[in-house]
């Protein structure tokens, strides 16, 4: 089931990407149609593959699709992830990450205190002696801060 | 002699205490990667990429070479510790390294693992530094023709990186592709697939995308782990108990044989350290006088493995340094690290950045006698990091390539495409997509395509023309041979791994 969606995806892709080439000169659009061409080719094949094993074992493959513990964590991981790359832009980045780490780590399921600041501070400390101290390269300070600074 | 000056003269240079000091930090922080389960050598490399920019490019070279090396050693600790191997490349001496602990001989198999690693990488450094000039020499025949089919014949590893499913390794090539054709045209200079944004109009920058794809993938993959979960170490290891001299010295043969295998099978695009290993692992049973205790828990089988797998680490070398050529995905990544230095491989890498280029070869004994110490001093600690649980690595991980990604041009922009690339690889792995070939892809599509732009203005856009020329010059030939004999290979290499794991087990 998963492979026949994504190769209806990917052939659908194909044919966006190759409407968005449409307008440009041959020279520029020839190597990447070939490639589309290609990609249509093998998504096509993927579906036929995905079809024949759909019949061999149709309930292992709708199993899949569940949303369990495990895709839960990873949608936090993805969301939360999102939300601090868009805070360090705002303020900056040392006080975007040390938040991140300590919350991250404990939703990931490590529990002792302990440990969770340790990793967090440490890691905090290591990056700024490597980058900011050894390294001299500038990380971002935070678009809401510089003015403050 | 001109040989022997470079030599002495990147023995020079790698004997400064910043490169040593590299060095020892290189081979360390690859241990550690390695011996992480769920780490690999290729996401090690491609997330200390950022961290060279700042650095002398031989210096900065020695810290990639040293955490490959590292890496590739580490992952045997894992391996023999916890039965899980660190990296694909020990996944042949779990077979006696676990059984070693479980008899309470832990240290016994470290040790002859570090040692049997050492020498396999010796070995292949000592043959990448007599292999690799003369080939590189052969480089300077190449026009856009030789470069196009050179391009083409990497691409064609893909099909060797492929995986269980050769369609899903292929799809993965041509997104890869299709990724590498973001941004201005590199002959006429026009903007693909830019949507007016700035950010893409030099396309995705490739170490932006290795982080993405190997880095953040990875992230996500590993939180969906329980995130306070250590790894359990088997009962009544001694980890403090080294092999004696001479138990190594008696399978002095057992080495060299796994070291020479390691190299020829590192030098071949494709062929990586996992399948060395196996075969190392497979021969060293066929020459032994008791193959029935292969499996049961003896050094031999731990040698016999290791040695392979570090061999592969300066065979890889060979094709990448001379010809442009990654055989496998750390070498992918490696040749990222080159390009970003301004370093094109070829022989204007042995000539015009000689002292470079010798500095970064020379340092990889260095690097390589470094994990050898670390291996005898510091193992009962490195036992200890191989088990951080997951929870803790991967935001610290995420982190770091988010440093990483913003490194590169100062900007946020690159952080978001960061993200979006590893959510594209967390994506494809999920439904097993091999992420290797999209690596390979996005660094080979540009060459292949300028090089197949400038072939068809000299042709005057005659496709007749160019394929006279394919068959009118012996590199051509050559290349064309051997593309065929790397889209046979998944079949050779699927061959080759049936017969030694029917055999191991």
């Amino acid at each position: 089931m998963a492979e026949i969606a994504i190769g209806i995806i990917l052939l659908i892709f194909s044919g966006l990407v190759y409407a968005i080439s449409i307008p440009y000169p041959f020279e520029a659009a020839y190597f990447p149609r070939g490639l589309l061409f290609l990609l249509a080719s093998f998504s096509a094949i993927l579906i036929v593959q995905g079809i024949s094993k759909k019949l061999k074992a149709e309930r292992k493959s709708i199993q899949k699709f569940r949303l369990g513990d495990r895709e839960k964590k990873v949608i936090t991981m993805v969301g939360s992830s999102i939300l601090y790359i868009y805070l360090l832009d705002k303020i900056g980045y040392y006080l975007a990450t040390l938040p991140y780490l300590l919350i991250m780590i404990r939703a990931l399921g490590v529990r002792r205190l302990r440990i969770i600041i340790l990793s967090a501070v440490s890691v905090i400390i290591f990056i700024y002696c490597i980058f900011t101290a050894f390294l001299n390269i500038p990380l971002p300070e935070g678009s809401l801060l510089v003015g403050i600074w | 002699m001109v040989l022997l000056d470079q030599l002495i003269m990147g023995f020079q240079h790698a004997l400064e205490w910043q490169n040593l000091l590299i060095a020892f930090i290189g081979a360390f922080g690859g241990i550690i990667i390695g011996g992480l389960p769920g780490l690999t050598a290729t996401m090690g490399v491609a997330l200390l990429i950022p961290v060279t920019f700042g650095m002398h490019p031989a210096t900065g070279l020695i810290l990639l070479g040293a955490v490959y090396c590292g890496a590739i050693y580490g992952g045997s600790i894992s391996a023999i510790l916890i039965r899980t191997p660190g990296t694909p490349a020990a996944a042949a001496t779990v077979f006696d390294g676990y059984e070693m602990t479980k008899k309470g001989e832990a240290g016994k198999a470290l040790g002859g693992a570090v040692v049997a690693s050492f020498c396999g990488g010796f070995f292949s450094t000592v043959v990448l530094i007599l292999v690799a000039p003369p080939l590189a020499l052969f480089s300077l025949k190449f026009g856009p023709h030789e470069f196009f089919l050179l391009a083409v014949f990497g691409l064609t590893i893909i099909a060797s990186l492929a995986g269980e499913s050769m369609v899903k390794g292929l799809i993965s090539g041509i997104i890869g592709l299709l990724v590498s054709t973001i941004g201005m045209h590199p002959l006429t200079g026009y903007f693909r697939f830019t949507f007016d944004m700035s950010a893409l109009y030099d396309g995705i920058p490739v170490i932006i995308a290795l982080i993405g794809l190997f880095s953040t993938s990875q992230v996500l993959y590993l939180a969906e782990r329980k995130g306070d979960e250590r790894a359990e170490m088997a009962t009544g290891e001694r980890i403090s108990v080294i092999p004696k001299f001479k138990e190594m010295w008696d399978l002095k043969g057992t080495i060299l044989r796994s070291s020479i295998i390691g190299t020829i099978v590192g030098a071949i695009p494709g062929a990586g350290a996992d399948i060395a290993s196996f075969l190392g692992y497979n021969e060293a049973k066929r020459f032994s006088r008791h193959p029935e205790k292969f499996g049961t828990g003896i050094l031999e089988g731990v040698v016999a493995s290791e040695a392979a797998n570090n061999g592969v680490t300066g065979g890889s070398l060979i094709p990448l340094l001379t010809l442009g050529i990654p055989g496998n995905a750390v070498t992918a990544v490696l040749l990222g690290g080159l390009l970003i230095q301004g370093l094109r491989p070829g022989m204007e890498l042995f000539r015009e950045h000689a002292d470079i280029t010798y500095t970064f070869i020379v340092s990889l004994f260095f690097a390589k006698t470094f994990y050898l110490i670390l291996g005898f001093v510091g193992l009962r600690y490195i036992s200890y990091v191989v088990r951080v649980p997951s929870g803790i690595l991967s935001p610290v991980i995420l982190v770091l390539s988010v440093v990483g990604s913003y490194a590169i041009r100062n900007s946020v922009s690159d952080v978001w495409l960061m993200l979006i690339m590893g959510l594209l690889g967390y994506g494809l792995r999920k439904y097993d997509f091999p992420l290797a070939p999209i690596c390979l892809a996005i660094i080979l599509g540009p060459l292949a395509e300028s090089n197949l732009a400038r072939a068809l203005t000299m042709a005057d856009n005659n496709l007749l023309l160019i394929f006279k020329y394919f068959v009118s010059h012996a590199i051509c030939l050559i290349l064309l041979v051997l593309i065929i004999a790397s889209l046979m290979s998944p079949l050779i290499k699927e061959w080759i791994l049936r017969k030694n794991r029917g055999s191991v087990s």
